[in-house]
């Protein structure tokens, strides 16, 4: 995945400001940034769902504006909030999405569904908000997609942070497997924890990896922000 | 274009909204054939249904009353949250992020909204035609039919257009005002006579057609030409 100058204003304000990305294959890559920062906006115009304003990208090799439609076949995306037709059981939500792709893994879809204990015949509108991001995921993962994009995959709250673990470790797995993660979060503990690398997106600009954020003060690193086992805030990479 | 799965799914979501439509119709239908004939009481006033012939007193009643209201009235109940609907409730980036065209989207939703106001105007224009004659009344089927089609023609043009405010709007309830008012604007010549011909509304009630037995030629043109670009327009401002 690559952008360069990727921007969309909206009435008169930049959302996302010329942004570069450059994410290689087979990483976890992880976009940290407060609510509003631009990171959802920016998300959804790498798959082609919100056109940019200007700047371009790409997206395994495809143009985000003119293969749009070929982009969505190739990644799976789990959006936040998880919203799903909560008239629907889930084994017919799961029917209704199936039908827009060529491709499923049944048996990886029973594996998840057994996996985050949720019940096939259950109505989706009784789910938990978690298990609808559990069930987003499965529904994101179940085509094979070469790419995986979440919008916040971690809940904040104490009492569903347990959750956090099951969800982090499908995500490990995919990337075992040799495929491209994308995360976008405001739990920065979490998202160091589970991406290679991790760049801090603040009000619509991706912001110098050297730079981490801690509260309101950026310090500055000797060296871009990595996962390498030290705890956040040290002076040095994450 | 219509994509199956999503087409199926817009029943399915709509089906309380046909049920309430087809109650509303339904119980049109059944009654006025029922009221025939009789005079009721109502607190200072009197509801008098015997003074016309049978086949003015329905035209009068469902073509240009019942039918006509209820099916502008599930025009704008199908049309208001179809697209805002799912934008509000935040189905609709789920949906977006799938290998899917907006256009088949907005297609899809198109072709469940023709349908189920076909399912309500059709299936109580029968159910009239049915209480008519068991009530020993019987309406010229091809006037009753030809004037249901074009009641349904209009309220198919009112669809799309309100279908364009739930594309411009992310609340259905501002979506609905906004198409409410829209719809009033529309209303409002017909209830004068210098300006009735200038209403949809009027050829809503199909006088030429249920009256004097015309063929349907010029409001099919119409139809086909003001929905066609209703339709595009409401694509366009879709993908944008």
């Amino acid at each position: 995945m690559e952008t360069w100058s990727l921007t969309r204003e909206f009435k008169g304000r930049r959302l996302v400001d010329a942004v570069d990305l450059k994410v290689p294959y087979g990483q976890v890559f992880g976009i940290w940034g407060a609510a509003g920062a631009g990171k959802s906006t920016l998300l959804k115009m790498l798959l082609g769902i919100l056109p940019p304003s200007s700047g371009g990208g790409l997206c395994l090799g495809l143009d985000i504006t003119g293969d749009s439609l070929t982009i969505r076949e190739k990644v799976g995306f789990v959006p936040h909030p998880s919203s799903l037709y909560g008239f629907m059981r889930v084994y017919q939500l799961i029917d209704f999405y199936r039908s827009f792709y060529r491709q499923w893994d049944l048996s990886l879809t029973r594996r998840l569904l057994r996996l985050f204990d949720i019940p096939w015949k259950g109505k989706v509108g009784k789910l938990t908000p978690h298990q609808k991001k559990q069930l987003s995921l499965l529904l994101a993962l179940s085509p094979g997609p070469e790419l995986l994009i979440v919008d916040e995959p971690f809940e904040t709250s104490s009492k569903e942070r347990g959750d956090n673990l099951l969800f982090s470790a499908v995500i490990h797995e995919y990337k075992t497997a040799g495929h491209t993660v994308l995360l976008a979060s405001r739990c920065r503990e979490e998202l160091a924890a589970l991406a290679d690398r991790v760049l801090t997106m603040e009000e619509g600009k991706l912001l110098d990896p050297r730079v981490i954020m801690k509260g309101n003060l950026r310090l500055i690193s000797s060296s871009p922000r990595r996962r390498s086992g030290e705890k956040d805030g040290s002076s040095g990479s994450i | 274009m219509v994509h199956q799965a999503l087409f199926k799914k817009e029943l399915q979501q709509n089906r309380i909204k046909l049920l309430l439509s087809l109650l509303l119709l339904g119980a049109g239908a059944v009654a006025l054939p029922l009221l025939f004939g009789r005079t009721w009481p109502v607190f200072s006033w009197t509801l008098d249904f015997s003074r016309e012939a049978y086949d003015l007193y329905i035209w009068n009643r469902w073509t240009a009353g019942v039918m006509l209201y209820v099916s502008l009235f599930s025009a704008l109940l199908f049309g208001a949250g179809a697209i805002s609907g799912e934008r509000a409730a935040g189905t609709e980036i789920v949906l977006l992020s799938k290998p899917l065209s907006r256009r088949e989207i907005y297609t899809s939703k198109v072709a469940a909204g023709l349908l189920l106001l076909l399912l309500g105007v059709l299936g109580s224009t029968l159910l009239l035609y049915l209480a008519s004659w068991y009530r020993g009344y019987l309406l010229d089927p091809k006037s009753l039919f030809t004037a249901a089609a074009i009641t349904w023609m209009g309220a198919v043009l009112v669809y799309l257009a309100v279908l364009i405010f739930s594309v411009l709007f992310s609340s259905p309830v501002k979506a609905g005002a906004a198409a409410a008012l829209f719809i009033l604007a529309l209303s409002l010549p017909a209830y004068f006579e210098a300006t009735e011909s200038y209403s949809l509304l009027y050829y809503m009630k199909a006088v030429p057609y249920w009256q004097e037995g015309q063929t349907p030629l010029v409001p099919l043109g119409f139809f086909l030409v003001a929905g066609g670009l209703l339709y595009e327009t409401g694509v366009i401002l879709y993908d944008r």
